[in-house]
């Protein structure tokens, strides 16, 4: 029995206890694409504000002087949905409203918590049409929604 | 008369029923418990546990049964999003739970006069427990968000390899190893605002096979003596 007990001996003792690797895949932020109603094609615009409805004070989400057809727009981590307003230099104003599901997921104590973001939907908007395109907030995704107007 | 002679032959060689049937009767009652969980529960701040072991013996097939009680409290890094590496704060993960595991061992030591054993079998293990955390941070135009998340009865539950040797080191007393290799976790239950993170039993949860360890102390009780 000896040796079978040093074999065991040895081999449990020298497994390796590695730590899980950090990969952060979570992100708060929406990435929206803006497109023509026409054809779908890249929308580009001018926003004189890009705010979070029921926090106007904060600053705009997008540089009023800069054509975008892309937006990255933050969730609000402590809600279930995020209303914002936009107001275009043609001063047309439009409001999307996104709802969303949040859950926390511990990747280890060194490498942290982290917020998830899941089910996004369009719970309200006035754009002509809205797709969800990927409904997880990913670093990795690069267009979780497509907004034509 | 060849035949008939020869069919009596063959007849004085069939063990009697009740000898094949005793022999699966079980001749020692096995219970023990894990030191690793003891020392570690004493020595450590974060963890609180112990674990109880039995098994039986029939034939060379061991019923092992394995109980539990896995508690932790963890400082968890925080850091705030989408600026990954801005300075971190810290949160407060809490776990508790029991959870038990059922199988069985196969001996390759079979004629050891000491019951010493060398195995090889299986678990299935089941785990109830819960889990909470706590923690803000500051966001960029949110300002101070905190979450408080609470988890509780949670089923988790995975598989089991094992392969291990007992030793008798006194009379009565039984010494040994056992390695887990667990695989396959599950875990149903909760609201789903906070996944599962430490099973109690199992480890992290993602983690999709996991090695364990006991360094195990048993006392045994005799049933029967072996004829």
């Amino acid at each position: 029995m000896r040796p079978v007990f040093l074999i065991f001996s040895f081999v449990f003792l020298t497994s390796c206890f590695d730590k899980g690797d950090c990969l952060i895949t979570s992100t708060n932020l929406v990435k929206i694409t803006l497109q023509k109603k026409q054809d779908g094609s890249p929308k580009t615009v001018i926003f004189l504000k890009v705010q979070e409805m029921h926090n106007l004070d904060t600053v705009d989400f997008v540089p009023d002087t800069i054509g975008v057809t892309t937006l990255q727009l933050p969730l609000n981590p402590n809600l279930q949905e995020t209303s914002f307003f936009f107001l275009t230099k043609d001063s047309l104003p439009y409001h999307l409203t996104l709802g969303y599901n949040t859950y926390t997921r511990i990747i280890s104590a060194d490498c942290g918590a982290y917020l998830y973001y899941n089910k996004l939907s369009v719970k309200d908007t006035n754009f002509d049409s809205t797709k969800v395109i990927f409904p997880q907030l990913l670093n990795s995704v690069n267009k979780n929604l497509e907004v034509f107007f | 008369m060849f035949v008939i002679s020869a069919a009596f032959s063959q007849d004085a060689k069939v063990k009697p029923a009740d000898t094949v049937r005793s022999k699966y009767l079980p001749t020692g009652l096995r219970l023990g418990t894990d030191l690793i969980t003891l020392i570690k529960s004493r020595a450590t701040q974060n963890f609180t546990g112990w674990e109880a072991n039995a098994d039986v013996d029939f034939y060379r097939y061991y019923l092992a049964v394995d109980y539990g009680t896995w508690s932790r409290r963890d400082s968890i890094v925080v850091r705030p999003l989408p600026a990954l590496y801005t300075p971190t704060t810290k949160g407060k993960y809490e776990n508790h739970g029991h959870y038990f595991r059922v199988g069985m061992d196969i001996n390759f030591l079979l004629k050891d006069p000491d019951h010493n054993m060398f195995f090889i079998g299986f678990r299935y293990g089941v785990s109830y427990f819960g889990e909470s955390l706590n923690y803000r941070f500051p966001d960029n135009y949110y300002g101070i968000i905190t979450k408080s998340l609470t988890e509780n009865n949670l089923t988790g539950h995975w598989a089991e390899i094992t392969i291990g040797i007992r030793i008798k080191i006194f009379p009565g007393f039984w010494m040994g190893y056992t390695g887990r290799l667990k695989l396959a976790p599950g875990v149903s239950g909760g609201d789903g605002q906070l996944l599962a993170h430490d099973i109690p039993g199992y480890g992290l949860a993602s983690h999709a096979n996991y090695w364990g360890f006991n360094y195990q102390l048993f006392w045994r009780i005799p049933l029967r003596k072996i004829k």
